[in-house]
């Protein structure tokens, strides 16, 4: 018997697209680029994997005769997102062939046998631990986008660290992530006991699986986590996702927090501030995006210049009294952070021309974002 | 991107250029198998004579198979500075045609002529006339191929060596490359050559008629690559001076080593030598590589990129370290290790200072490293070194 199916055109197509990222990684094993679909009662499941992100998803189907398969996953998608059908059938045929109707197209597309594909991870369901999942949301948001990029590895600094803690007698989950100029914290208060969440060893999840996870985030108000000795395990009602740990060290960046001093401090409008930097960011080099900072008395002076196309300045109104200071930044650092907070306003504590600055708000609480400055 | 490529290109490349220096110095040599690489039966081939060759050496076999091979061979030690000079006379030749000569080695350069040939005679003049100031000035034969792309030029003056002149007509690319094996590609080692044997590609010709999609989707980018390759399309320009992509230092022993105390202080060394030519570049590097050849020269390298570039030993020769404890160090003997520092940037160019390190004490360690260096010029480069590498 092979599988034979009907399923609604939107929720493949939905299925699908989910799985597109984690499929055919360049230079990988050739079954890597199909999905593998296997018939339960009614439903089918829908499985990809790149070997370091499994993801799995349960759609609700018609099954008109059990089985599995593997399917090139683009194509298919492709197939289903051109399709105008209402629904789509699929059977499948001998040597692997898939025979796929939508409306009044006929396609057929070549699989390959379901027992070449890897096995999907085990994990111990017991372990799950239900978190809302905005409170995630934000946390990711709030410290992916300092992630460095691959190829640095003298720490793990290209995934983002998780840890829980607990203070005032609240639990708190807790993301970091540093490219080694910058770092950016996030945490937040769950109303949910952590004491099940086994968080043993440093959890480093790499930047790919952390953009996974995101999307779980997106889907569901509730998702349940656990950490095993190698993994990570998100599910929702529908589906899952486990990506494969990063091994190693994080820098101590609560080092780092301590030695902030929290002296000199300016008060900036976020947005306005933002997009005074993205005025300066049209004049840096492009490789360092290096903005001066001149604070002053009463203002921050803003400028750049960039040896061929010209120079940029801008003034901005602070409440500032104490010595001035002239350091430089990377525009674009400040940018992503302003990006990220929500609120009115940002308070930039600034010492000297080389210790970290640290940027908070009030209405993004938990959340820190650190930059070092650059020789100018 | 000009299509079709009217440039052209020639490839110069000496014959068994050490081998032929010998024999232009020692006159007496002359017909004999010479074989040049090391005094000591422990390196590898570096050049052999055509006369050597019949015997089955080749470059980067090992002394003692050669040896075996070739007993009556006459083995020479190599004589690096000897080699340079007579290649800067050769170079000096090839810049009278045109300023764009780009040497890959001591013995080879390509050179584009396109914009020569209203002054000085067609691409094939030119290398007539190369290959003939060669032989009278210095002495010696060089084998050149004409062609509109680096790849058929190379591929050319490979085929009728030594002393051989191939000339590529412009359009007849394809043609002439579609008899020769794929191995013959540059790129198309053991493992693509199994692998396109397999859909049953054997010539360079069986290679261009094959879709497109099938080689892309066997071999990813590089089979596109390939497709283009085997239609004799490259659009590499020659570039005539070369950005330094890495700085290393190699080593063999003398006995092979499996003391780890030892072996360290190898290292030591070999980043000291590192260190110092990254710093006179005014270069640093973020990656660093470590290179361990076996007893049996199985060879591995194992390789880190730090966070942040450095230019000094200390950082180099810690990362070495690290990575020399990652290889089979103390388990199996070693005779050859070799480190060195990639990802290379101008110094100083950023000024982001960095949120783990101490940035006073590296430029601290920066000013020390400044100072140590002068003393270095200035008396010698073993004035200072480290202690562990002070005999006695």
């Amino acid at each position: 018997m092979s599988l034979i199916f009907n399923i609604s055109r939107d929720d493949f197509l939905t299925g699908l697209a989910s799985l597109q990222n984690v499929t055919g990684k360049k230079g990988n094993i050739a079954i890597l680029s199909n999905i593998l679909i296997e018939s339960k009662t009614d439903s089918l499941l829908l499985t990809a994997t790149d070997l370091e992100i499994g993801i799995r998803n349960s759609l609700p189907a018609e099954i008109l005769s059990p089985g599995s398969i593997t399917l090139p996953a683009k194509k298919l998608f492709e197939i289903v997102r051109e399709s105008g059908a209402d629904q789509i059938h699929v059977e499948i045929m001998e040597n692997n062939w898939a025979k796929i109707t939508a409306d009044s197209t006929d396609y057929k597309l070549a699989g390959m046998p379901s027992e070449e594909y890897p096995a999907f991870p085990e994990y111990d369901e017991n372990n799950l631990v239900a978190l809302a999942s905005d409170r995630i949301k934000d946390l990711i948001d709030k410290t992916i986008f300092s992630v460095a990029p691959e190829g640095e590895s003298q720490f793990n600094l290209t995934g983002v660290l998780v840890e829980k803690d607990v203070a005032d007698g609240k639990n708190m989950l807790r993301m970091v992530s540093s490219d080694g100029h910058r770092l950016s914290l996030c945490e937040t208060n769950v109303d949910n006991d952590l004491s099940g969440l086994k968080m043993e060893k440093i959890i480093l999840i790499p930047r790919k699986g952390m953009q996974e996870i995101r999307k779980f985030t997106e889907n569901s108000a509730e998702i349940k986590i656990s950490f095993e000795e190698k993994q990570a395990v998100i599910k929702t009602d529908h589906s899952i996702i486990v990506v494969r740990l990063m091994n190693g060290d994080f820098p101590d960046y609560k080092n780092i927090i301590n030695m902030i001093k929290k002296e000199k401090c300016i008060e900036l409008k976020r947005v306005q501030f933002m997009n005074s930097m993205k005025k300066m960011n049209l004049f840096t080099e492009d490789r360092y995006n290096a903005v001066q900072f001149q604070i002053k008395p009463g203002k921050l002076v803003l400028s750049s210049q960039s040896m061929d196309v010209g120079s940029a300045k801008d003034e901005i109104a602070i409440t500032y009294d104490e010595a001035p200071l002239k350091l430089g930044f990377n525009g674009k650092y400040f940018i992503e952070t302003m990006q990220v907070m929500s609120s009115e306003t940002i308070k930039a504590y600034i010492n000297s021309e080389e210790s970290p600055c640290m940027i908070q708000g009030d209405d993004d609480p938990g959340f820190a974002s650190i930059i070092m400055p650059m020789k100018i | 991107m000009p299509t079709p490529d009217s440039r052209r290109i020639i490839h110069l490349d000496m014959d068994a250029f050490y081998a032929s220096v010998e024999i232009l110095d020692n006159p007496a040599l002359r017909g004999l198998p010479v074989v040049v690489g090391g005094d000591s039966n422990r390196g590898v081939v570096c050049a052999a004579s055509y006369e050597a060759r019949k015997f089955g050496v080749h470059s980067a076999l090992p002394i003692l198979t050669a040896r075996k091979l070739c007993p009556q061979g006459v083995f020479l030690p190599v004589r690096m500075a000897r080699y340079q000079e007579i290649s800067r006379r050769i170079m000096e030749i090839f810049l009278r045609f045109t300023p764009l000569v780009e040497p890959l080695s001591l013995d080879e350069a390509f050179l584009d002529v396109t914009a020569s040939q209203s002054l000085m005679g067609t691409a094939e003049d030119i290398a007539k006339q190369i290959r003939k100031l060669v032989r009278e000035t210095i002495g010696l034969t060089v084998s050149a191929g004409v062609a509109a792309s680096k790849l058929v030029a190379k591929i050319a003056s490979d085929l009728n060596k030594p002393d051989g002149l191939t000339i590529v007509p412009p359009g007849q690319e394809e043609l002439f490359l579609a008899p020769l094996p794929i191995g013959r590609l540059w790129g198309v080692g053991r493992t693509t050559r199994e692998a396109l044997a397999l859909i049953g590609v054997k010539t360079i010709g069986d290679l261009s008629r094959m879709p497109p999609a099938i080689l892309i989707a066997k071999f990813g980018k590089a089979g596109l690559m390939l497709h283009e390759s085997a239609r004799g399309i490259d659009h590499r320009p020659v570039e005539s001076r070369q950005e330094t992509k890495s700085i290393g230092h190699e080593e063999t022993f003398a006995e092979d080593l499996r003391d780890k105390k030892r072996l360290e202080q190898e290292l030591l060394a070999l980043c000291c030598k590192v260190g110092k030519r990254v710093r006179d570049k005014g270069l640093v590097g973020k990656t660093v590589t470590i290179k361990v050849k076996y007893r049996d020269f199985v060879q591995v390298t194992r390789s880190l990129t730090l966070a942040e570039p450095v230019a000094d030993d200390t950082s180099l020769y810690q990362t070495g370290r690290m990575l020399l404890a990652k290889t089979e160090i103390t388990l199996r003997p070693i005779r050859l290790l070799g480190i060195s520092l990639a990802n290379l940037s101008p110094a100083e160019a950023s000024g982001q200072l960095s949120l783990f390190d101490d940035n006073r004490a590296r430029r601290r360690k920066d000013s020390l490293y400044r100072a140590l260096d002068a003393i270095n010029d200035r008396y010698g480069k073993d004035a200072i070194l480290p202690a562990t590498l002070v005999d006695g």
